[in-house]
């Protein structure tokens, strides 16, 4: 059986695109509008989110036959923190840094819905390889859709991508001061949102005929 | 009554495996983090003063050994203490080149706490590090990069005005022949708030200094302090 048949696969596919958690399910919508002005600090959060999000779902699925069913809430936050503190302490560790200044906001992964979204939709009643997946699947779905956002908002904000000043910045570059502020993130969003759900309602009306 | 216990005792397990882990790995990280911390220190006192300018990948720790020396004063009107540092342009430190000075105050989101550094007259800066932070980042957590706190290196006159107030942080800069024209240290954008933050400790931590420089030296502790 391929990869993409299998129920990790399907789980990890449509979680990149079908069934984005920003521009589908509306999770993570947060950390989308606050961290995604610089695409290095993006990065290095989603890929926190994404280690984050794919072991507390494998984690959540291993335990999800002894988990008593009315705290399961209160040992997914556990099992998020714990794994959330692990990046922290990575980043702080060895890239200091980078810690420097997105700290604050490695510590709010926790509270990012698309990891409680996915423990509890998913991981908590699929195996754990499926669900391990789903949860890879979700973190770069969102990666995908923050990193996109946050190229137009460093490239129009500051006139330099990954930090570096783009070629003859100073002959052309006109700072947009909203691309920088939070409002640029609202009307970067709305317009990647629109654009991706276009293109998915298009794809399930014509598969539909 | 029973399935409330064994609740609880699920609970306590899970809470004890993972505690004992991330304890785990914090205790095996604790040397490299303290490294990092004291390494961290050590560059940003070194790069303030400018010891390593020339320098091809430069021993931080040995630089700041050599070259920095660090002292504690008392604001006399706050009773606050304030560490102060001089940095020598010799290893055997005889020839004192610059001073400067730790400053901490509110930011938008949290304290911001930093180093600045002045002229052996104190007349003007010289530099200015920030150690830590947690402003907005893109935003207001610019206040740590080079676009705001390389115009410290520029010799901004940081002597009190007449009304006592030493640095103008704004976004429009005084005409050329204006007296606080030396003044003038640029906003960051988009960053109102933590840019007006700035402005207000900068200020009241460079009058502290001053008074605490001359109280020291009153008291007959100036050559101590160079």
């Amino acid at each position: 059986m391929s990869f993409a048949k299998s129920a990790g696969g399907k789980a990890f596919l449509v979680n990149l695109w079908r069934e984005n958690p920003v521009f589908r399910q509306v999770l993570g919508i947060c950390s989308t509008l606050a961290v995604t002005n610089l695409v290095k600090n993006t990065f290095i959060m989603c890929m926190g989110l994404v280690f984050a999000t794919a072991l507390s779902s494998w984690t959540v699925s291993l335990l999800r036959a002894y988990i008593p069913r009315q705290v399961r809430m209160m040992v997914q936050v556990l099992i998020i923190a714990a794994y959330v503190i692990v990046v922290d302490t990575a980043i702080r560790a060895y890239a200091p840094e980078v810690h420097k200044f997105i700290g604050p906001y490695v510590g709010l992964i926790i509270t990012n819905c698309i990891i409680m979204g996915r423990c509890e939709a998913f991981a908590s009643t699929n195996p754990p390889w499926a669900s391990l997946w789903d949860g890879l699947g979700a973190g770069l779905g969102y990666t995908f859709v923050l990193l996109s956002i946050s190229v137009v908002r460093e490239v129009l904000g500051f006139g330099t991508f990954w930090g570096y000043a783009l070629p003859a910045r100073d002959l052309w570059f006109h700072q947009w001061t909203i691309m920088v502020m939070p409002p640029g993130a609202f009307f970067m969003l709305a317009l990647v949102a629109w654009f991706a759900n276009a293109r998915v309602l298009a794809k399930q009306k014509g598969a539909a005929k | 009554m029973k399935q409330a216990l064994k609740t609880i005792g699920f609970m306590v397990l899970i809470a004890t495996v993972f505690g004992a882990g991330v304890t785990g790995i914090r205790l095996n990280t604790r040397a490299i983090l303290e490294r990092n911390r004291n390494l961290a220190f050590q560059r940003a006192v070194v790069n303030v003063f400018g010891l390593a300018a020339g320098i091809d990948d430069p021993d931080y720790a040995k630089l700041y050994q050599e070259r920095v020396t660090r002292e504690e004063l008392v604001d006399p009107e706050t009773q606050q203490p304030i560490t102060c540092y001089t940095a020598y342009a010799d290893a055997a430190k005889q020839q004192p080149e610059a001073v400067g000075f730790e400053f901490t105050g509110r930011g938008f989101w949290a304290p911001i706490s930093g180093i600045m550094a002045l002229n052996l007259d104190r007349t003007k800066t010289i530099g200015l590090t920030i150690l830590e932070q947690q402003e907005t980042p893109g935003l207001g957590g610019r206040v740590a990069e080079g676009e705001f706190t390389d115009q410290f290196r520029q010799g901004i006159v940081a002597s009190p005005d007449p009304k006592g107030r030493p640095l103008r942080v704004s976004s429009t800069p005084p005409a050329a022949d204006s007296p606080n024209a030396g003044r003038h240290v640029d906003t960051i954008t988009g960053a109102t708030q933590t840019s007006m933050a700035m402005d207000r400790m900068l200020n009241e931590a460079l009058v502290a200094y001053d008074r605490a420089y001359q109280a020291a030296k009153q008291g007959g502790h100036a050559n101590e302090l160079r």
